[in-house]
């Protein structure tokens, strides 16, 4: 008994002991398994882990640690899920994931330590392109083993064969190529407990064409991915083969989109019984018999179908004529047939489907309308069928899906307006209508979308304003209308979007002004309103915008100052107010937005000086504050912007000296200061500006000589000194110096000298303006080499010399002026020789306004921008009020519209010697002026050759001869003047001439004669004019034959009658009888009549 | 509010006074942007015809005079065919129209009488139908009426020899009948004007109806 007792009491203590050692081994030393715990504290000094998701792994307990499991009782580490968050977005650095530093077979190590490890996740980090370790294959407990987008490279190691308890095996690699399988993959077969294999994105292309064999051998697998693993046909199986097909039919998740299939669709999908989940998308499938959907509809459980990119044609779909039951396809939910060549209307048996939630029709070639029955598939989440050629209107019924949360009909050709039933469907997340033609106003019941998060209208025609009601839209994030007629004010309920991100209205018609309550939008990241009618002035509850980064507000009609408060946006990277009415100085407070990029005021009426705060925006890249009333100079510490690419300061008031702290601009592209009244000397260091591409100092008053160069240029394209008070002479290597220049404009300026040869070097030169100076010597010969060069503007020198050969005929356009100079010789040009190609360009016609926009910006790439460098040409001439003589009058050109032609104006020189014959190649020229010469010989014959000569002038010199006969088949002349030359002999007539009758064009040439002149021609100088030729021939046979027959017939008349009575005596008596009888008969007949009419008379007074 | 009723509609009345010259130049580039429509253009003659420009003045083969205006309408000889629309009465400041050795046809827009300022018509040289239309009568400025070379039916208008600037009047080479006339500036008009047609000689008042044999 007492032995019982003892053996008990030891018993209880051994259980109590036992258990309480138990219990606090549980709390304390028994926490976590140290040789783990160190193993994973090994594995996490392996990686950079910059989004601290290792954070917690401190401390004793290893099985508390994030994404680390144990096991209950033993506590050892049996799953560790390390998954690291990928969205792609630009900024992949900043992905919470952790980044191998160590060698990765280190990882691995300490991994095997975890001997019951038997879920593994390491995917979405960032195994930096390392092998996959061999000794993955040693960790045999394993049961899933994810490494998806972990960024191994490289080939899959056969060892991977071993783990074989694995049911979950993912490889799958998206957004990154480098891994791959060798031709041996007999390894995956011993898998043989694998029910979910994805290898998406694993290359395959070397894997043998027993592939399916293999995979087949696993006898569990359900799911199975193939995708992007470049796959060809040959991969597939085939009935030939001798395989076993059953296994097909547990697979029910088959994904082999994106490989390069082509050919018919698989036959043994027939065997896939059990698939739920089909993806084929970017699988060539033209080849496919019109069995297509027979085969699909075998596949009974089929929820999930996608087609996507697979070259399918109408063909391809069930016709209802078909003996097709398609009931079979009521159980898909999902269906994307996008990007395929479907073309006609939307197919009508997908109304059969009643189980669609998700319905893909996207950039197909879809025409007609969009079926009011669309209303009665009642389970639709999702639409889309954007990138169609849809037209028509939207049909009312589309208010009856109501649990549609997405619908997206972007690019499509739909008209009408939006049918107002679309406030019925209250789970709508996102609305994408754009680029269509939708016209009418937007639904007032637009406001009961409260679960509305973004809508899309943009680039339609939608007018009207925009309702109230949008402001209930408490969800909304984005709004984008812009391109479209909206017109009225902007609805101030619009300050109740709490969760607004961006809002875009630009290119409407919106007046009214900016409501104040937009100073609610606490998330407001984007701002356009751009391009409307808004007045009054910008609200000053804008600086409320905290999380404000970017806004424009530019070409409206706000006016009032900028508000103080803007320098409280603190996020703020660009600024766009140009082209509004803004007035007073720049506030202070702009010197507060330390992350600006990009401020642009230009054409407003900022006035006061450019303020020193601004200095603090040491982000600045983009500087615009043209066209405004600023005055006092440049301040001195612009040289901190050491990120300033462009800085735009032109026409404003400006004075003072460029401050030499400009030289440090190492980043500065553009330069434009032109117009302002700068003086004093050009700082030298402006010529260390390494990336300068466009420097524009005209129209200021520096009075300094031309600036020094001492550095090779080769970024510069243009530079424009024009109108800027500028003397000396051009330095002789600026061609050199300058070697990519693309314009160069030094118009009315005092420069001297002789033009430097070096600038012949330039071979991309284009414009070259120089006129209105005091250039002397001659024109160097080979100015013109640069085969691009278009306009060419020496007019008012003191040139001399001979004329370049500068014209040619293989530009669309040309614009030469050498008028006002002491030119001598045109003889030395080598026209001969150049016989004008078939001319398929014309003329570009220039939009100024939308130029003056572009003018130095991005453009300076590419070719040269000829329309920018033109448009600068013609600038000069508007402000120096010079113009062009274009169809004989004074055309002033202003900055409207411009044409560009072929022109050659010598005018006003003194050119000696005859017109040369080859003139008449250059077919395409449009205006040429050679008046005010001493050119002497005759007219060129075939000068009706110049077929596009609108403006011809030769007058004031010594042309003689005859005017050629040809130039009446200028059918494209409108100005003509030959006065003052010693021409002679009959005018021309026909066609065009006789369309110029303004007899001045011909006066001063006293031995002219002919219409329009007075002077009539003498007989043997008449012109033999194009209608007389035909005419008189043919008149004078056709008069001779007339006179003829008249003389015929009047002899047979005549004689016929006479004759007879003059040979036949009898008949003669009888006609000479019967006409003394009815000369009687006559007599008689009159008296009476008279008499009778005298009674009648006389009767008529009686009664009178 | 009532004050300022007036002051708006002279605000309104004096601003569509100031756009007119603008919206009339616009009238004009729209009509010629509707003939180019009309016509079928091969060797691209037309091509500078840009619509969206503010005014036709930089196209070429059009002619402006300072008030961008458009005067002179050059396409003679363009390898041109297609028909004439009415839009052209509204180009009120032509004064040369040149359309010769075309290939245009159909009617002739009874809406060119409107171009009272025309000096000279040239349409010779295409294939035109149907009647010379009464409605030149109307332009009082015209010298030159060339309208040879065509398929022109119907008798010559009498209201045409109220044109006392008329120098040059050629119809020749088409089916017109009836008599010429004689009065006004038609009697100073050689017969080669009337040559190669189905007409009847010189008008004998009284004695023959003008259309005689039409």
């Amino acid at each position: 008994m007492r032995e019982t007792f003892r053996a008990m009491l030891v018993l209880v203590a051994i259980l109590f002991f036992g258990a309480a050692e138990f219990c606090s081994g549980r709390n304390t030393s028994f926490s976590c398994i140290e040789r783990e715990r160190e193993a994973l504290l090994k594995f996490k000094l392996c990686f950079h882990d910059p989004s601290h998701m290792l954070s917690s792994w401190k401390g004793h307990d290893c099985c508390e640690w994030r994404g680390v499991d144990c096991d209950k009782n033993s506590r050892y580490v049996t799953s560790l899920q390390l998954r690291g968050s990928i969205s792609y977005q630009l900024d992949w650095y900043k992905q919470p994931q952790l980044c191998l530093m160590d060698d990765v077979e280190e990882v691995v190590s300490s991994l095997l330590k975890l001997s019951y490890l038997e879920h593994l996740d390491l995917s979405n980090n960032n195994f930096s392109g390392n092998l996959i370790p061999p000794s993955f294959g040693l960790m045999k407990q394993l049961r899933y083993l994810n490494l998806s987008n972990v960024q191994f490279r490289g080939r899959i190691p056969n060892e991977l064969g071993n783990l074989t308890r694995l049911r979950v095996l993912d490889l799958s690699q998206y957004h990154y190529e480098g891994l791959k399988v060798n031709d041996d993959i007999q390894w995956i077969s011993h898998l043989s407990s694998l029910q979910r294999l994805d290898m998406s994105g694993v290359n395959q292309s070397r894997a043998s064409s027993n592939l399916f064999q293999v995979l087949g051998m696993l006898s569990s697998l359900s799911w199975l991915s193939l995708s992007d693993c470049s796959l060809k046909s040959s991969h597939l199986p085939s009935h030939n083969h001798l395989l076993n097909f059953t296994w097909l039919g547990n697979i029910q998740h088959f994904d082999i989109s994106e490989n390069s299939f082509h050919g018919p669709i698989p036959t043994f999908l027939q065997n896939m019984t059990s698939l739920t989940f089909l993806d084929m998308s970017g699988v060539n499938l033209s080849l496919t018999s019109s069995n297509l959907f027979q085969v699909l509809g075998m596949l009974p459980s089929l929820s999930w179908l996608s087609l996507s990119s697979c070259s399918l044609k109408n063909c391809h779909l069930p016709s209802p004529n078909h003996p097709f039951n398609f009931t079979l396809l009521g159980n898909i939910q999902h269906l994307d047939l996008s990007n395929n060549f479907f073309q006609g209307p939307i197919p009508i048996f997908l109304q059969n489907m009643t189980s669609l939630i998700f319905l893909y029709l996207s950039s197909n070639q879809l025409n007609g309308s969009i079926p009011n029955s669309m209303g009665q598939m009642s389970k639709l989440e999702s639409i889309d069928l954007f990138d169609n050629q849809l037209s028509g209107t939207i049909p009312n019924s589309i208010g009856q899906l109501s649990k549609l949360k997405s619908i997206d009909l972007f690019e499509n050709q739909l008209s009408g307006s939006i049918p107002g039933s679309i406030g019925q469907l209250s789970r709508l997340k996102s609305i994408d209508l754009s680029e269509n033609q939708l016209s009418g106003s937007i639904p007032d019941s637009i406001g009961q979308l409260f679960k509305l998060e973004s809508i899309y209208l943009f680039s339609n025609q939608l007018s009207g304003s925009i309702p109230d009601s949008i402001g209930q839209l408490s969800k909304l994030e984005s709004i984008y209308l812009f391109s479209n007629q909206l017109s009225g004010s902007i609805p101030d309920s619009i300050g109740q979007l709490s969760k607004l991100k961006s809002i875009y209205l630009f290119e409407n018609q919106l007046s009214g002004s900016i409501p104040g309550s937009i100073g609610q939008l606490s998330k407001l990241k984007n701002i356009d309103l751009s391009e409307n009618q808004l007045s009054r002035s910008i609200p000053d509850s804008i600086g409320q915008l905290s999380k404000l980064e970017n806004i424009d507000l530019s070409e409206n009609q706000l006016s009032g100052s900028i508000p103080d408060s803007i320098g409280q946006l603190s996020k703020l990277e660009n600024i766009d107010l140009s082209e509004n009415q803004l007035s007073e100085s720049i506030p202070d407070s702009i010197g507060l937005l330390s992350k600006l990029e990009s401020i642009y005021l230009s054409s407003n009426q900022l006035n006061g000086s450019i303020l020193d705060s601004i200095n603090q925006l040491s982000k600045l890249e983009n500087i615009d504050l043209s066209s405004n009333q600023l005055s006092g100079s440049i301040p001195d510490s612009i040289g901190q912007f050491s990120k300033l690419k462009s800085l735009y300061l032109s026409h404003n008031q400006l004075s003072g000296n460029i401050p030499n702290s400009i030289g440090q601009l190492s980043k500065l592209k553009s330069i434009y200061l032109s117009h302002n009244q700068l003086n004093g000397s050009i700082p030298n260091s402006i010529w260390q500006l390494s990336k300068l591409e466009s420097i524009d100092l005209s129209s200021n008053q520096f009075g300094t000589r031309f600036p020094k160069w001492h550095q090779l240029q080769e970024t510069i394209r243009l530079v424009d000194l024009s109108n800027a008070s500028i003397s000396g002479p051009l330095p002789e290597n600026i061609g050199h110096m300058m070697p990519m220049l693309w314009g160069l404009y030094l118009a009315n300026n005092f420069m001297n000298g002789s033009i430097p040869k070096s600038l012949c070097n330039v071979q991309t030169l284009t414009a070259l303006d120089l006129s209105n100076n005091m250039l002397s010597g001659n024109i160097p010969k080979s100015l013109c080499n640069s085969k691009d060069l278009i306009f060419l503007q020496l007019s008012n020198n003191m040139l001399s010399g001979n004329i370049p050969n500068c014209w040619r005929n293989d530009q669309s356009f040309q614009f030469i002026d050498l008028s006002s100079n002491n030119l001598s010789d045109l003889a030395d040009n080598n026209l001969t020789g150049r016989i004008p190609p078939c001319f398929e360009k014309f003329p570009i016609m220039v939009n100024a306004t939308q130029l003056s926009h572009d003018i130095g910006n991005e453009y300076w790439d590419q070719d040269p921008p000829v329309d920018v460098l033109l448009f600068r040409y013609i600038e000069h001439w508007d402000l120096a009020p010079l113009m062009e003589v274009v169809k004989g009058r004074y055309l002033e050109y202003i900055r409207i519209t411009l044409r560009l032609e072929i022109s050659i104006d010598l005018s006003s020189n003194n050119l000696i010697g005859s017109i040369p014959e080859e003139l008449i190649f250059l077919k395409n020229l449009h205006n040429l002026n050679l008046s005010w010469n001493h050119l002497s010989g005759n007219i060129p014959e075939k000068i009706g050759q110049m077929e596009n000569l609108e403006s011809l002038d030769f007058s004031k010199n010594s042309l003689s001869g005859m005017i050629p006969n040809s130039m009446s088949s200028l059918t494209k002349l409108s100005y003509l003047n030959l006065s003052y030359n010693n021409l002679s002999g009959p005018i021309p007539t026909g066609y065009q001439l006789q369309t110029l009758e303004d007899p001045t064009m011909y006066a001063g040439n006293p031995q002219l004669c002919g219409v329009p002149l007075l002077k009539k021609c003498s007989n043997d100088t008449l012109p033999p004019t194009i209608a007389n030729f035909k005419g008189n021939n043919e008149g004078a046979l056709k008069r001779m034959w007339f006179y003829i027959v008249v003389m015929l017939g009047f002899a047979t008349g005549f004689w016929g009658v006479v004759g007879t009575l003059f040979f036949v005596k009898n008949w003669r008596y009888a006609y000479f009888q019967w006409m003394d009888d009815v000369q009687h008969w006559i007599l008689v007949v009159i008296t009476s009549k008279v008499a009778q009419f005298k009674k009648m008379f006389n009767g008529d007074q009686d009664d009178q | 509010m009532a004050c300022l009723t007036p002051f708006f509609f002279i605000f309104f009345l004096s601003l569509s006074l100031f756009l007119s010259p603008a919206f009339s130049t616009n009238s004009e580039g729209n009509a010629l942007h509707a003939l180019r429509s009309r016509l079928s253009d091969p060797t691209n003659v037309l091509q500078s015809w840009d619509p969206t420009l503010v005014n036709p003045c930089t196209w070429f083969h059009v002619t402006c005079d300072s008030n961008n205006h458009v005067i002179r309408l050059d396409l003679g000889n363009s390898n041109v065919s297609g028909t004439l629309g009415p839009e052209l009465g509204q180009l009120k400041y032509l004064q040369y129209l040149e359309l010769y050795r075309n290939d245009i046809g159909g009617q002739i827009p009874e809406e060119l009488g409107n171009l009272e300022n025309l000096v000279s018509m040239d349409m010779y040289d295409n294939k035109f139908e149907g009647r010379i239309p009464k409605s030149f009568a109307k332009l009082k400025s015209l010298r030159f009426l060339r309208l040879n070379n065509n398929k022109l039916t119907g008798s010559i208008p009498r209201e045409l020899t109220t044109l006392t600037g008329l120098k040059v009047f050629d119809v020749s080479s088409n089916d017109l009948c009836g008599t010429i006339p004689v009065d006004g500036p038609f009697s100073s008009f050689p017969m080669e004007s009337f040559d190669n047609n189905r007409l009847n000689g010189p008008e004998l008042k009284g004695l023959v109806p003008y259309d005689f044999g039409c």
